[in-house]
């Protein structure tokens, strides 16, 4: 049965390429999606084995909401119906929403808890975390900086979101923060959005559309205004990746100066061997999780880049990732620990993440 | 003219007027180490100003070789002190509105670090060859500096070893900057100035919560003060012993 089936759809597909009509190709080689897959589900499984007694991952809201969301948009479709693999990490974050609206348990990281927390609660898809999710929005909205909290239009931190409370804002915080609003489906006509921007375009190493005097014009993102932590204002890729996803899910078109800019740098800089931009290691799991986002974001199943070499980036992001994966399942990046990629649980949720982008078309 | 210069001999004039002029410098070391375009936010110049006062005080209490008051009486006075300048610095350096509860935070935590740190120095104090009390003061001040900025001089070690979450959370919770953050609610190791100069920020870190952090200061207190009274309790005890042995 299954042979005349193949025979009926061969046979199709060259009736219609006879007749001029494209067979679309698929975003992912089949053999390396199924690999990917299999990938996947060793990494969730890695993530069950290590789950802890109240539910958590590493004792961190932030962990667990990514890992949830790992599992979540795994294309096992899990959801709440599965068991308490699923509904045991939903109360550990459920117990850690505090009364101003943010979900975290403890004083730092609030804005970073709290948008990942509410995105992972959206992919439930179940309506009675909506009030959570409404309270954890206007959390979110309130981080945001601008003339109330003493920074007018001018200043570099206008429209910037950090990591909470009163510190100061960065790209990194921001885009999770604006992943976070448009997944939970924040109006689009909130003054946020347009704030957001101020604070977007002044990170973006482009002179045309960035009003800071340190601006360069290589078309990449940085850390903040001014600052990178691997040097000067240089852009690199998490970063780029980062101000990418920002731009799109802030609803700026495909064609504006600052998106084709963005794009052009990751064109000149595409690499899956490292963060490009960065010392040494630094940032990598997070530059694979940026990257897969933004790539599917900008949906572009291939990219040309500096040499006019075409990649695939799906199969090249799988294929990094199959290269680097343990043989207990996890991720974890072996050169450099810093912001947490020395925590086996956050970068394999990362990478099952990243992983879910390139399979799920 | 008499009454006038007999007000101002009076000891209570003389605290007045030190506690005055130590407010005085250390908002004049605030000017001169934050640049008038400053870009830290209220709770970062509070922090500070509680730095600055307990630092600049204790130069100026070094500087006094000798107290005429009783050690316990003396370091709780001296740490008011501290605590009120700290407040009255939050003050003038925060043009928007008082916020009540962070004033009280702040100056509590002054007051307890205030008590630890006057406690352990008093006993230099009690220590022979008084001479060097002074000297041994600056040096002893020397050392508040370095334990309060170790976050800032060993984050690149830490970075560098990749030490693990328990060392790195050991030294955040030893600097007395952590015990003052987490009063104020505020993550100063993320803040920009930090963040730029040390890699602590970009670790796994925790603080410790404002119970901990305010028992942990006053039990190290209460050992200091409590230390000349064991001690001379143990020796006491010492010699009845050899005494009642010597006699039998």
């Amino acid at each position: 049965m299954r042979r005349v089936l193949s025979i009926a759809l061969v046979g199709c597909s060259i009736l219609l390429s006879a007749n001029g009509i494209a067979v679309a190709e698929p975003n992912m080689d089949p053999e390396l999606r199924n690999k990917a897959k299999r990938a996947v589900d060793k990494g969730l499984r890695y993530l069950r084995e290590h789950r802890l007694e109240d539910g958590s991952w590493s004792k961190s809201v932030g962990v667990t909401a990514l890992a949830l969301r790992a599992y979540l948009q795994s294309h096992r479709k899990y959801d709440e119906s599965d068991g308490v693999f699923i509904t045991a990490p939903i109360d550990f974050i459920l117990k850690h929403v505090n009364d101003d609206g943010s979900i975290g348990e403890s004083m730092h990281n609030r804005n970073y808890n709290t948008a990942v927390a509410i995105t992972a609660l959206q992919a439930t898809g179940n309506p009675k975390y909506q009030e959570t999710i409404r309270n954890a929005q206007n959390y979110l909205k309130g981080l945001q900086l601008d003339d109330t909290d003493g920074y007018p239009k001018e200043h570099k931190y206008f429209g910037g979101i950090g990591y909470g409370g009163d510190e100061r804002p960065d790209l990194s915080n921001q885009y999770l923060a604006i992943e976070a609003l448009r997944a939970t489906a924040l109006d689009p006509k909130d003054p946020l959005w347009e704030r957001a921007l101020v604070f977007v375009s002044r990170s973006q190493n482009n002179s045309e559309t960035n009003d800071q005097e340190w601006a360069g014009n290589d078309g990449g993102f940085t850390y903040m205004p001014g600052y990178s932590p691997h040097g000067g204002t240089g852009s690199y890729g998490g970063m780029t990746h980062a101000g990418l996803i920002s731009l799109l899910f802030a609803g700026v078109d495909k064609n504006d100066p600052r998106v084709q800019a963005a794009y052009k740098w990751i064109q000149a800089n595409y690499t899956l061997e490292d963060n490009p931009g960065a010392k040494k290691k630094q940032g990598l799991f997070y530059y694979y999780h940026a990257f897969a986002k933004s790539m599917k974001a900008y949906a572009e199943p291939k990219i040309t880049d500096a040499n006019g070499v075409t990649h695939n980036w799906r199969n090249d992001l799988a294929t990094k990732l199959l290269s680097v994966q343990d043989p207990d399942g996890a991720w974890v990046n072996t050169e450099s620990g810093r912001w947490w990629e020395g925590n086996k649980d956050l970068v394999t949720a990362w990478s099952v993440i990243a992983l879910n982008h390139a399979i799920n078309d | 003219m008499t009454w006038v210069s007999a007000v101002w001999t009076r000891p209570a004039v003389i605290e007045i007027g030190e506690w005055l002029l130590t407010v005085l410098l250390a908002q004049l070391t605030l000017m001169l180490l934050i640049p008038a375009t400053n870009p830290f936010s209220h709770k970062a110049l509070s922090i500070a100003g509680c730095v600055a006062m307990i630092i600049v005080g204790l130069l100026c209490r070094c500087a006094r070789a000798t107290s005429p008051v009783p050690e316990a009486f003396a370091v709780v006075t001296w740490s008011l002190a501290m605590a009120a300048g700290a407040c009255l610095l939050i003050v003038i350096n925060n043009p928007g509105p008082l916020d009540a509860v962070h004033m009280i935070s702040m100056g509590t935590a002054t007051f307890v670090l205030a008590v630890a740190i006057a406690a352990l120095h008093q006993r230099l104090h009690s220590q022979r060859n008084n001479n060097k009390y002074t000297s041994r003061g600056y040096t002893f001040t020397a050392a508040v500096v370095l334990v309060t900025l170790m976050p800032l001089w060993l984050g690149p070690w830490l970075d560098w070893l990749a030490a693990g979450e328990l060392t790195v959370n050991a030294i955040v919770a030893a600097s007395p900057l952590s015990y003052l953050a987490v009063m104020a609610d505020y993550d100063y190791l993320r803040s920009e100035w930090f963040y730029q100069h040390t890699p602590v920020g970009m670790l796994r870190y925790d603080y410790l919560p404002k119970l901990a952090y305010s028992g942990g200061w006053l039990l190290l207190a209460l050992a200091a003060l409590a230390v000349p009274r064991v001690s001379a309790w143990v020796r006491n005890a010492f010699n009845f012993y050899v005494l009642h042995k010597a006699r039998h």
